[in-house]
């Protein structure tokens, strides 16, 4: 492990902050902050966290403190969550694969989450395992750096949902790393989504990377909302022949938040299909960089990928880029990718307010409807509705995180005096 | 009830209407004619407060009030309605949702009572559900993105939906019946038809004179390079049909 965090600091240190030439004039983290960092905010990030959730499985994640909580009929069907440094000295078989994945796409980013990572979990869920209740990570930023790696590991024909959600307990400014790698076996399937609300004064960094197994599915819903700064890089690597991957991303910027939004679709196996629809709205002095890469091996023949990139402004001082990029080593395939950034269209504003709604709603209605057609898409009942709550907030420009965990705070409390409907406990029946 | 004075519009400077004078009221009908580029879209656009064009001179009043100085909405909450030439397409908003917005919206603003929520979602399904079937459309269509991938036809139609809906004072029919055929330019009029005898105003502008033989107008106008030059009954209408409009512009000269 030691020589693991060693070689990727080294690699930390030395590698620019944007690997492709494609996109290296195109990012906004020439200083990042992270110099920021002092060392000893990388060792003492200890945190209390005295949350219950009223759920089968969780995880609540804040600094370098992991509460995990598995049910004992879940843990009978084999079910394993546990805390990451545990899992590297109990699960060595189960976990090795992750830490010798060639498939990994590497950057300056996952090397600082490799090297100091120190809080996380490892779940895995085993062959023929059907989920019916999601898992659920709450995360709750309230330390000055918070460096988190979490492994995901479900094996063959298998299904399960995750739920994350990054709220701020703090309005200090910090850092919060993240790396995900979901590794998905054989004909299994996983929809995992993310809703970042974290408060404007941090620096959020996500590295998602997907493995999929033959004939297999993931479903991403990715909305980034909250941070000062958010650089997300989601890749997913369609392995075994006949896997597909559907990556919905929502961004809304306001104020002077900076958007970096990376999707990657890597198509190995043959007869493979991948999506990314990207969407991001920008108001105020925010700014929105939408990247997409579609890959394409030489032997990832009948391979199927659309990448589509959108964004609107809705101020003369917002900004957006969308770049759409494409590697193809071989024929008999079908990509393709779409890409615009559009200010607020006066014709559209004047045609609704001609119906008696106001310029505000009349915005709002163009806002909703842009929206619209990824959140259509999203396949998970819950994420749905908080999606469009969290959209809301933004568009009337409240501070999300102190509005929505809240709510959190609610549902503990209900849940300690037994009372059986909550938000999850009620939504989380959709399926 | 609509009363323009003397009107002058420019767009980027360059002026447009010239000095229109008109009078629509209560019930009547009013047919503005014209050749291409005569300003007739530009008056239409006027009238609902398009932020493209400039006022210059002259004045806009709706019952007594100044519409000049009202935004789009405040005039659609006053009772006026634009059926646009071109409907714009408004991606992820449905027809349904987008429709009994704008009802609460100008109905509370008529009520001046924003408490009250003015019609439930079922009962707006039902009135609606009325309305598309008088204009032989598809029920499918009002769960359907406003105007997205609508043929030229259906948006026209969904205008006149719209029309029958909002129920103003005034309506103000920009070349409602162009690019329909005749099936629909037939469906289109009797669905103004069927409003008329709400007291409504009409201001039809169009290009043709087929519509009128469907919506008989109780005046018809001539608009010529951004002005009205000449004014007169049904017949008018007729004698353009067959002699064109050279014969009015000689008559100018």
């Amino acid at each position: 492990m030691k020589e693991f965090r060693t070689k990727a600091f080294e690699k930390f240190s030395t590698m620019p902050i944007e690997n492709s030439q494609i996109f290296k004039k195109n990012t906004f983290f020439f200083t990042f902050g992270l110099d920021k960092i002092r060392a000893e905010d990388l060792v003492n990030g200890k945190s209390t966290v005295d949350k219950k959730l009223d759920l089968e499985a969780y995880v609540i994640q804040s600094g370098f403190t992991t509460v995990l909580h598995l049910s004992d009929d879940l843990k009978k069907k084999g079910v394993i969550l546990k805390n990451i440094n545990d899992a590297i000295k109990e699960d060595e078989n189960l976990v090795k694969e992750f830490f010798t994945n060639k498939n990994r796409e590497i950057d300056k980013m996952t090397m600082f989450n490799d090297a100091f990572f120190n809080s996380g979990f490892f779940f895995y869920v085993p062959k023929n395992v059907e989920l019916e209740i999601p898992l659920f990570i709450l995360n709750l930023n309230k330390t000055k750096v918070q460096v988190a790696k979490n492994l995901i590991l479900v094996d063959e024909k298998s299904m399960v949902d995750i739920i994350k959600e990054d709220y701020s307990e703090t309005q200090d400014e910090s850092v919060v790393s993240e790396n995900f790698e979901v590794m998905i076996k054989d004909d299994s399937q996983v929809t995992l989504s993310n809703l970042q609300m974290l408060n404007q004064n941090v620096l959020s960094i996500g590295n998602y990377n997907v493995y999929c197994g033959k004939e297999s599915k993931i479903f991403l819903n990715m909305g980034n909302f909250g941070g000062s700064k958010i650089r997300s890089r989601v890749n997913s690597f369609l392995i075994g022949d006949g896997s597909s991957a559907e990556d919905l991303e929502v961004g809304f910027g306001n104020q002077r938040q900076n958007f970096d939004i990376y999707s990657s679709l890597n198509h190995i196996g043959k007869f493979t299909i991948g999506k990314v629809l990207s969407k991001g709205i920008f108001k105020d002095k925010s700014m929105g960089l939408l990247k997409g890469m579609i890959k394409i091996d030489e032997d990832a023949k009948n391979a199927n990928s659309i990448l589509s990139e959108h964004s609107l402004l809705l101020s003369q001082d917002a900004k957006a880029d969308a770049i759409p990029g494409l590697e193809i080593k071989t024929n008999e395939v079908k990509a393709t990718h779409s890409a615009s950034v559009a200010p607020l269209d006066e014709e559209k504003i004047f045609y609704i307010m001609s119906r008696g709604l106001s310029m505000d709603e009349a915005k709002k209605q163009i806002v909703f409807g842009f929206f619209a057609p990824v959140i259509e898409r999203v396949n998970s009942e819950e994420m749905k509705i908080k999606l469009q709550d969290v959209i809301e907030l933004k568009w009337m420009n409240k501070e999300i995180s102190s509005e929505l965990s809240k709510k959190i705070f609610d549902v503990r409390k209900q849940s300690e005096r037994k009372i059986e409907s909550d938000i999850f406990g009620t939504h989380y029946k959709y399926r | 009830m609509l009363e323009i004075k003397d009107l002058h519009v420019s767009i980027d400077g360059k002026e447009i209407i010239k000095g229109v004078n008109l009078k629509v009221e209560k019930g009547k009908i009013h047919a503005i004619m014209g050749p291409n580029g005569s300003g007739k879209s530009t008056l239409a656009n006027v009238l609902m407060g398009h932020p493209k064009y400039k006022v210059e001179k002259g004045s806009i009043t709706f019952d007594g009030k100044n519409v000049l100085v009202m935004t789009p909405d405040q005039r659609a909450k006053a009772g006026m309605f634009l059926a646009f030439q071109y409907p714009v397409e408004v991606a992820g908003v449905s027809l349904f949702n987008f429709l009994r917005a704008a009802y609460n919206s100008i109905n509370n603003g008529h009520a001046k009572n924003i408490e009250k929520e003015v019609i439930s979602v079922l009962d707006f399904q039902k009135l609606l559900k009325e309305k598309v079937k008088l204009l032989q459309m598809d029920e499918s269509f009002i769960y359907r993105h406003l105007n997205e991938g609508f043929s030229g036809g259906e948006k026209k139609r969904v205008e006149i939906l719209q029309l029958a809906v909002l129920n103003p004072k005034i309506a103000i029919l920009d070349e409602t019946d162009s690019g329909l055929d005749i099936d629909s330019v037939k469906i289109v009029a009797n669905g103004v038809n069927d409003l008329k005898g709400t007291d409504m105003g009409v201001l039809l502008i169009t290009h043709y004179q087929r519509i009128l033989k469907y919506i008989k107008p109780d005046y018809v106008h001539v608009m010529i390079n951004g002005k009205i030059v000449k004014s007169g009954g049904e017949d008018l209408a007729e004698q353009l049909e067959q002699k064109g409009y050279d014969w009015i512009k000689e008559g100018i000269e």
